[in-house]
């Protein structure tokens, strides 16, 4: 595994059964390198296995077979609290619903990931509220999710996985339900924070979106082609 | 401090769902309510109705028909194998007075006042503190002057006794009771009763030289209370109440002696018994039926938690800080509701009901809301610890 490489995907599959006795191989024999500080984007339509790659390689899903390297080590065979320790200090998630959680505000959103580290919540105040205002939404800080429009949200959850300072982040279809001119905002902020060494790992439908990518993959029947 | 800061948060958020948290601490607090009343009842055992569940009282059948002495002869305490034999003891004092004495740590002993009869200030606890009826009249001037000016007696006020200058015994009034209702051996009498700690009683004898043999300073009984040894939760007391009125039987001098029997204690008991665990266990179904519907509520969100990290202790946490605040929250809505029911605004609050908010009672009642949510946390954590984020992000 290259220095450059921040993780790897080895041979990765990944097997479904559907209904009784059918098969699906939602991921088939891929190989991936997600290089430290560049947006690699997988594309592909529908149902064409690329949110059970983000998955797996997140550590939110395991494999049938193949590995995930990170640092010489495979997350596939950690267990749920050691993978949880590694999303805590590594990972953060965009997803393409926003996932909000209701009861919190944008900027208690934004703070959530960092309430079981070891982080003063004075330190943890002001990074939510630079985060804030980098996605323009400082106005916003008290307001719940559902004072907020489908844009304002994905900012959110955008900040949301930026303060933990990640070493990568992964996004499901993060444009997926904002317009054009939101979801043009949303990928140059995202291309923005591979200046700053993270890497970024977008899967979405949206082929427009290949211009902000430094590395693509199209994806169909859980290969890639 | 991670944990620490999640717990916090956590009690914050939980109140963020505003129908369900009021809803469910309405509920809960209705049941930590109830709770309280049951739980109050089996303390009345051993406060009001101690003499009825663990004692057996006999009582002069008149004024003057019992010497101390003879009560001594009468009930003895060491063939009784009893937790305590408390004399009421009384003596005349001058032509308007009776000077009656108390056991201060057995408050409820006494067959005719007790600290519920209380109108205002509390029970004798210090030496030198007195109990005094409501319609007792102090007088604030000397009797020679022309016309005698008196006082209705008040909490704290010092006065004076004394069979002549020289020998003025100081009490402080502490408390105030209401006279009892006629038939009553106080209510019937044309004097004042007095009731001071039995050290003090003593103190007074002595220092207005009365004594036991002088047949015009004879020392009386009022009643003798005999509490029998054995809790009354396991029934043992009541098999000891039995035997000692049985033992001892009726005695000259004594009304009948005053017992509830073990049947009526049984039937009484067992009704509280079957009460109670209706309370605990509708607090048990309430709190599953909360675990079980933050589980459905909330499994989006743990799922978001566990993708960024949470651990499983984490997600404990937020979950377990919402049943907690939601049941304390009751609980103490219950607890002041109750308090607020019981306390009499009109003045005469009792003392027994006044201290229920700091008492046994409301810690065991505490005790019973929080192990009754314990089945409830088990079904929550095992879950939405089984939870997995990517099987709750495949649903839409």
């Amino acid at each position: 595994m290259s220095n450059n490489v921040l993780i790897e995907a080895k041979n990765l599959s990944k097997e479904y059964i559907r209904g009784k006795k059918e098969v699906v191989m939602a991921v088939n024999d891929v190989d991936l390198q997600i290089p430290k500080g560049k947006l690699v984007m997988v594309t592909g339509p529908s149902g064409s296995g690329k949110s059970t790659l983000l998955n797996i390689l997140s550590g939110l899903d395991k494999p049938s077979e193949g590995k995930v390297l990170y640092e010489d080590e495979n997350i596939a065979e950690w267990d749920e609290e050691k993978l949880a320790t590694f999303r805590r200090g590594n990972v953060g998630f965009i997803f393409q619903n926003w996932e909000l959680i209701r009861i919190m505000t944008a900027l208690e959103n934004i703070e959530s990931p960092l309430y079981p580290l070891k982080i003063k919540s004075k330190e943890i105040r002001m990074r939510a509220i630079s985060l804030l205002k980098q996605v323009g939404l400082w106005d916003k800080a008290d307001n719940y999710p559902d004072e907020l429009s489908g844009g304002e949200q994905q900012r959110i959850g955008i900040a949301r996985a930026l303060v933990g300072k990640p070493r990568i982040i992964f996004a499901d279809e993060p444009t997926g339900n904002l317009d054009q001119d939101n979801a043009a905002s949303i990928m140059r902020l995202l291309k923005s924070f591979t200046k700053r060494d993270t890497s970024v790992l977008v899967v979405t439908h949206n082929e427009d979106l290949k211009r902000y990518a430094d590395t693509t993959h199209r994806m169909s029947s859980g290969r890639f082609v | 401090m991670g944990t620490y800061k999640i717990l916090l948060k956590s009690i914050v958020f939980s109140t963020r769902s505003r129908r369900r948290f009021f809803t469910f601490v309405i509920v809960f607090s209705i049941l930590s309510g109830a709770t309280i009343i049951l739980l109050s009842y089996f303390d009345n055992f051993s406060r009001e109705g101690l003499l009825e569940h663990r004692g057996v009282i006999y009582e002069a059948s008149t004024l003057g028909s019992v010497t101390y002495d003879d009560a001594q002869g009468d009930i003895d305490p060491g063939t009784l194998g009893a937790e305590a034999v408390i004399y009421y003891k009384y003596v005349n004092f001058g032509t308007n007075l009776r000077i009656c004495s108390i056991d201060t740590k057995y408050k409820w002993g006494f067959s005719e006042i007790k600290p519920n009869d209380l109108v205002a200030g509390n029970f004798p606890s210090g030496d030198r503190d007195a109990l005094v009826s409501d319609q007792l009249l102090l007088l604030l001037l000397d009797a020679q002057a022309p016309v005698n000016i008196y006082t209705k007696p008040v909490v704290g006020t010092k006065f004076r006794l004394g069979r002549s200058d020289d020998t003025e015994f100081e009490l402080r009034i502490s408390g105030i009771f209401k006279k009892p209702e006629s038939p009553s051996l106080i209510a019937d009498d044309t004097r004042e009763w007095i009731f001071i700690p039995e050290a003090s009683f003593e103190d007074l004898l002595s220092s207005q030289n009365l004594n036991y043999d002088d047949s015009s300073d004879l020392i009386f009984i009022h009643s003798v209370s005999i509490i029998a040894s054995g809790d009354v939760f396991s029934g043992v007391s009541y098999n000891n109440v039995d035997a000692i009125a049985a033992n001892l039987g009726n005695l000259p001098g004594y009304d009948s002696p005053d017992f509830k029997s073990k049947t009526d204690k049984d039937e009484q008991r067992n009704m509280m018994f079957l009460s109670l665990i209706f309370g605990i266990f509708g607090t048990f179904m309430v709190s599953t039926l909360y675990s079980y519907l933050i589980t459905r509520f909330r499994r989006r969100e743990v799922a978001v938690l566990k993708a960024m990290g949470y651990s499983k202790m984490n997600v404990r946490i937020v979950v377990l800080s919402e049943i907690l605040v939601v049941a304390i929250t009751g609980f103490v809505i219950g607890l002041l509701v109750i308090q607020g029911f019981l306390w009499n605004p009109l003045g005469r609050q009792s003392s027994y009901i006044y201290l229920i908010i700091m008492s046994p009672t409301a810690f065991l009642s505490f005790l019973a809301v929080v192990i009754s949510c314990i089945p409830g946390f088990i079904l929550i954590t095992t879950r939405i610890l089984a939870v997995r984020p990517i099987e709750i992000f495949r649903q839409k």
